[in-house]
């Protein structure tokens, strides 16, 4: 379930798991930091060294680590003769382990943590203020003001912006070709097309729909896409549920139609989102939404790179290119002597500093799979140091202009939306808007309520 | 060096009471503790609710789903993998020539581990490429979703104790052999056939290791966990979510360590009330 | 009164055949799925996906690719050679990349030079797989490239078998470029990947034998997918068996001990009333359900820093059994009390007369227990999956649902290594069905 990218990731890969996992285990954008890179015009010249040696713990999930982020310790280390990498395998979700292991007293040092996790773990207080350590780097006014805010509260900056990702939508390219089709620009050619590139005999099929117990991940770009949202914010920071209004509604027909009218997606409706990569890796589907830092992964699922076409998402009624942009910030935890703190700053400004950074894409590029990702810093250009699709790097900007955050309150409300959509999903009679108003009144008695005192209540 | 004599059978029982009392008594009063507030890890235990938790469980649709899936999981069980084994046993039992073959057969599945068995029958009930749909169609039964289907989840995931009863069919065959084979031998010079032995004798003398049974199968039901975790995390639609694995839910997706406990301290409660009502029930009928 | 006879007899012929018609069609039931995840297993990661499925998949492919090298062989042994550790690597990885619509279990390379065959080397399509995945190539493209980059430990890892001279391999001519790949192949190899050798064709075998090397695939995926730890890079599987294994004996000679002592301070060293209140306290305990105190116990475990070791999944297991005490209790309050009295005559302590005496008689308990014991871990999930998430820790149960959640494993290879981590047990359980059976009915009488 949550360890859906553990397997095909890097530590940063948890945290990009987090940063997919919006609260509670959906996923949003985009994902692995380890992707959008490492970083080293080392400020740590200029830092003072600690003079002790000092041990730093991180997670990292071994196991499918590349070569290069091995290395990239073991070089970190020889830089630091003084600083240690302790690393902990951690194949799983750390989303919940990090808390866990906070109370426990055996959190890493250095965690990278989701957009929306980070914003419910700042409020309990995880993490060690960046802010003196941020004011001596060299980087400091070139590193990117996407998504800055997640990171501070208060005025006090306690994590660091380290991956972007906007999602985007993937296709394949042979099949296309093949059946002479151009790929879609709106929902109606999306239809169209995955009709045509549906051949049960072939065992093929036009479109990949996420629809497990996270599918709102995926469903929220279509209600954007259709010109409203799950919910909307008021002034003072409360939720009001939008799952009656017409863009869900229309989403959820859009969604309907896929499966009953058209039956364009995977027969299996609780197909888990590594199934769904690797049916779409194998050629069984033609389309699905897709992050652009999952290229390694499909191909190393058999997808030729070749094969893989990444565009902006198809255009809604609304007319409006939207899309989400995954984040993930890097935090040092809070209860670790100074020193520690000062050794795990160096490590982060090398590990996604500009150098590391160059290094990894070159690396990338080596092996003939560039992911195309957003540069954490304004004046780097991914195109500038490898050769890179350009209908990727395309698309990619586009992603970037259309990108927002998730739909407020996604932690607590994703089990409501998962209920009615995945109902309509599996019974063909069901009512579209009985079922979320049914949800709406749910989600509105048991956590909408209680969401909405807690944040007036300033939690 | 003799030590003094009160101590020593204290130092016997000492590693069984500690250990029941740090692993079994300490946790579940530390469930209860935990349940009665707003439980926060890093600084425990966080705000005091008083039984708050319990209130907005109950208020939760997704709980009272959890329970009646429970039971019906409860009633799935025993009709499909509770009663199997007994009429298993019992004809088992007449069984002379290949027998030795046929008891090895059955013992196959208590060794297969439960992940295999999920790996297995998440395969045979896909729609596409499994095994069930080949053979419903071939039946003339229809393609079906199965673990896709609200109505055929439950089911699905109950059926493979359908197949393999494990353990219980040998605990009722060697309660069938300890019979006395004098009341079958007097049984059939009263002219007595087999069909009628069978309900005369045979059922009602293993009577009690089946109420036993029994017992110990509700319990493990109500606390049904690892399959729907493995096979559907409990979907779709909550349609396989039992309560054990709301428990887990609760603590691992929401970090809501009140709610999960003051579920686990419910789920404790009703599988006490329905032992100890089983029990007076048995002890009833033995009497 | 013949007639009520005759009755009689019909009504048991029909009790015995309805008997062993249902028996045998049971068996029969339970043994379908056991055959399935057998024939998925044997099949490729295209024949897996086959609607409906096939319980006898069609026979496998191989696919044998021949290239010349007569005029490379005019520049010397050296040169020739290089060209062939080079071209091979190319050939081989390209065809498994290349050739994904159809089923290739194995790619077959032949050099030659005019009618002799000087090398060969060949591979299953699972280890090329795991060579580009993890092994090799670290997940880089399939390209001339990086394949190039690292022949030499590709030539090394596949193996090979080369003689100037000509080797004693051969290839049936005759089928050169009898089938429909053929064409395909020559294109990539010259065109794509520009191989030295001149293309002679391709030779496609079928043989059920090539489905049983995927076994040997299956072996080795946990080795390549956990090669950083050392045990499991050893003994593959039977590494995550060992640690079941492990919990399973810690689990039996903590309750043997633990409960049996208790009992025997019950049965004989306590006053009647006190022995009556410590039972109950020890029953009672019986009554909590695991999943009521399991979020707190993990709780706990995490701050003891018990998570991820050994002794997160073996401390459980020290928890006295009510139920064993209370067997154990049962057995040595029938023993005669005349046992005890001689043994204190001869002056031997009580904790000689437990283990001399009530150890050696209550054998039939323990094997009860232990029993008892073993089934319960063997088929423990929850507790061992929340609280080690190292690899090298995981018992079998934990292991196989890991990995089936690894979006690198197709399900071909999840039901191989299912099956694979069965065998062993058909085996025990055939061999000592009896045995067992009689332990596992003695252990489950108690219910």
């Amino acid at each position: 379930m949550k360890k859906w990218l553990g397997s095909t990731l890097v530590l940063a890969t948890a945290a990009s798991m987090l940063a997919a996992c919006g609260g509670n285990n959906s996923n949003s954008g985009a994902a692995s930091p380890s992707e959008s890179g490492s970083a080293a015009a080392s400020p740590s010249a200029k830092a003072s060294a600690p003079a002790s040696s000092v041990e730093l713990t991180l997670w990292a999930n071994t196991k499918d680590e590349s070569e290069f982020d091995k290395s990239l310790r073991n070089e970190f280390m020889a830089l630091h003769p003084n600083i240690k990498l302790n690393v902990i395998d951690k194949s799983g979700d750390t989303n919940t382990e990090y808390a866990i292991a906070y109370a426990a007293g055996v959190a890493p040092d250095v965690i990278d943590i989701s957009g929306p996790m980070f914003k419910k773990y700042i409020q309990k207080g995880y993490f060690a203020p960046l802010d003196d350590f941020i004011a001596s780097w060299p980087e400091k006014d070139k590193h990117t003001d996407v998504f800055k805010e997640i990171g501070i509260k208060d005025g006090t900056t306690y994590g660091l912006v380290t991956f972007l990702g906007p999602m985007m939508f993937g296709y394949n390219k042979a099949l296309f070709s093949q059946a002479n089709l151009q790929p879609p620009k709106t929902w109606d050619e999306m239809i169209a097309d995955a009709v045509k590139l549906t051949d049960r005999s072939k065992n093929q099929y036009g479109y990949s729909m996420l629809a497990n117990d996270w599918l709102d991940w995926f469903f929220q770009f279509y209600v954007w896409q259709a010109g409203g949202d799950l919910t909307t914010v008021k002034d003072d920071g409360t939720i009001e549920l939008q799952f009656t209004s017409p863009a869900v509604v229309k989403a959820l027909e859009l969604y309907k139609d896929l499966k009953w009218k058209d039956q364009v997606v995977q027969s299996d409706i609780t197909l888990d989102f590594n199934g769904m990569v690797q049916e779409f890796a194998t050629g069984k589907s033609a389309m699905m939404i897709f992050a652009p830092d999952w290229v390694p992964m499909v191909a190393s699922l058999g997808m030729k790179v070749e094969d893989l076409g990444i565009i902006p998402m198809p255009v809604g009624p609304s007319g409006q290119p939207v899309t989400s942009t995954g984040v993930a910030l890097t935090a040092i935890t809070g209860n670790i002597s100074k020193e520690k703190q000062q050794a795990a700053w160096e490590w982060i400004a090398y590990r996604y500093g500009r150098d590391a950074i160059t290094k990894k894409l070159q690396d990338q590029e080596k092996k003939g799979i560039v992911p195309p990702q957003i540069m954490i810093y304004k004046d780097m250009k991914q195109s500038d140091i490898v050769t890179l699709d350009p209908a990727w790097e395309e698309a990619l900007n586009e992603g970037v202009s259309t990108g927002r955050d998730e739909y407020e309150g996604k932690a607590v409300l994703t089990k409501y939306v998962v209920a009615a959509v995945q109902k309509v999903l599996v019974d063909k009679n069901a009512d579209i808007k009985a079922e979320l108003q049914k949800q709406q009144d749910l989600a509105q008695k048991e956590a909408v309520d209680k969401y909405n005192a807690d944040v007036l209540a300033g939690k | 060096m003799q030590m003094k004599r009160w101590i020593r059978p204290w130092l016997f029982i000492a590693p069984a009471l500690l250990s029941i009392t740090l692993l079994k008594y300490y946790p579940i009063a530390q469930a209860f503790f935990m349940s009665l507030h707003e439980y926060d890890l890093v600084h425990p235990p966080g705000r005091f609710v008083g039984f708050g938790n319990y209130k907005s469980l109950l208020d939760i649709g997704f709980f009272w789903t959890s329970w009646r899936n429970t039971f019906v999981y409860l009633v799935l069980t025993l009709v499909l993998a509770f009663i199997p084994p007994i009429i298993q046993a019992v004809f088992l039992n007449e069984i002379k020539r290949f027998g030795r073959l046929f008891r090895s057969i059955y013992i196959l599945p208590v060794v297969i581990p439960l992940s295999v068995t999920v790996i297995l029958w998440k395969w045979i009930w896909h729609p596409d490429y499994g095994l069930a749909n080949m053979i419903t169609r071939y039946v003339g039964l229809g393609t079906h979703s199965w673990l896709n289907d609200l109505h055929l989840a439950k089911f699905a995931l109950i059926f493979p104790g359908f197949l393999g009863g494990g353990i219980a069919v040998f605990i009722y065959l060697a309660a069938i052999q300890g019979i006395p084979e004098e009341i079958f031998e007097a049984a059939t010079l009263d002219g007595a056939g087999k069909w009628r032995q069978l309900l005369r004798i045979t059922l009602p003398n293993i009577s009690f290791v089946i109420a036993i049974q029994l017992i110990f199968t509700v319990i493990g039901v109500l606390q049904i966990l690892d399959l729907p975790f493995q096979m559907t995390h409990g979907g779709p639609v909550n349609s396989t979510s039992s309560v054990a694995l709301g428990i887990y839910e609760y603590a691992e997706k929401n970090m809501d360590y009140g709610a999960a406990t003051a579920s686990s301290f419910m789920l404790m409660f009703v599988i006490l009330l329905i032992t100890v009502v089983q029990l007076l029930l048995s002890k009833e009928d033995t009497n | 009164m013949r007639a009520v006879f005759k009755r009689i007899v019909s009504g048991n012929k029909m009790f015995t055949a309805v008997a062993y018609v249902l028996t045998a069609v049971w068996c029969a039931l339970l043994l379908v799925p056991l055959l399935f995840l057998f024939s998925s297993s044997m099949k490729d990661d295209l024949q897996i996906y086959e609607a409906p499925p096939k319980f006898l998949p069609s026979p496998p492919k191989s696919i044998g690719i021949v290239l010349d090298y007569t005029q490379v062989a005019a520049q010397g042994e050296a040169a020739l050679k290089e060209a062939l550790w080079q071209d091979s690597t190319l050939a081989l990885y390209s065809t498994v990349y290349e050739i994904n619509k159809s089923g290739v279990f194995q790619v077959d390379f032949y050099g030659t030079v005019g009618d002799r065959v000087i090398y060969k080397s060949s591979s299953g399509k699972s280890d090329l797989q795991m060579n580009m995945t993890y092994l090799i190539y670290d997940k880089a493209q399939v390209n001339r490239a990086n394949l190039l980059e690292k022949y030499k430990q590709s030539v090394d890892q596949v193996g090979y078998r080369f003689d100037p001279q000509g080797l004693s391999a051969s290839f049936d001519r005759s089928r050169l470029g009898d089938n429909e790949l053929s064409g395909q192949i020559g294109d990539y190899l010259t065109d794509k990947y520009k191989v030295e050798g001149v293309y002679k064709g391709s030779i496609v075998r079928e043989s059920y034998w090539f489905a049983l090397k995927n076994f040997a695939g299956y072996w080795k995926l946990p080795k390549v997918l956990f090669a950083k730890d050392e045990m499991i890079a050893r003994f593959s599987f039977l590494w995550f068996g060992a640690n079941t294994l492990l919990v399973i004996a810690f689990a039996i000679a903590a309750q043997v001990t633990i409960d049996s002592l208790a009992a025997f301070a019950l049965s004989r060293l306590f006053g009647r009333r006190m022995a009556k209140l410590l039972l109950l306290y020890i029953l009672a305990a019986t009554m909590i359900p695991f999943v009521a105190y399991m979020i707190p116990m993990y709780v706990m475990f995490q701050r003891w820093g018990l998570s991820d070791s050994y002794w997160g999944m073996l401390v459980p297991h020290l928890t006295a059994a009510g139920f064993f005490v209370y067997l154990y209790k049962g057995f040595f309050d029938k023993l005669p009390g005349e046992l005890f009295e001689a043994a204190r005559v001869d002056g031997a302590s009580e904790m000689r007369v437990y283990f001399s005496i009530l150890m050696r008689l209550s054998q039939p308990v323990t094997a009860v227990v232990a029993i008892t014991t073993m089934l319960g871990v063997w088929n423990d999930f929850f507790w061992p999956f929340l609280i080690v998430k190292k690899a090298e820790l995981w018992p079998l149960n934990v292991a196989l649902y890991n990995l089936s959640l690894n979006a690198n494993i197709k399900q071909n290879f999840l039901m191989g290594m299912a099956a694979l981590s069965l065998i062993p047990l058909l085996i025990v359980v055939t061999v000592f069905s009896d045995n067992l059976r009689k332990g596992m009915v003695f252990s489950g009488i108690k219910g």
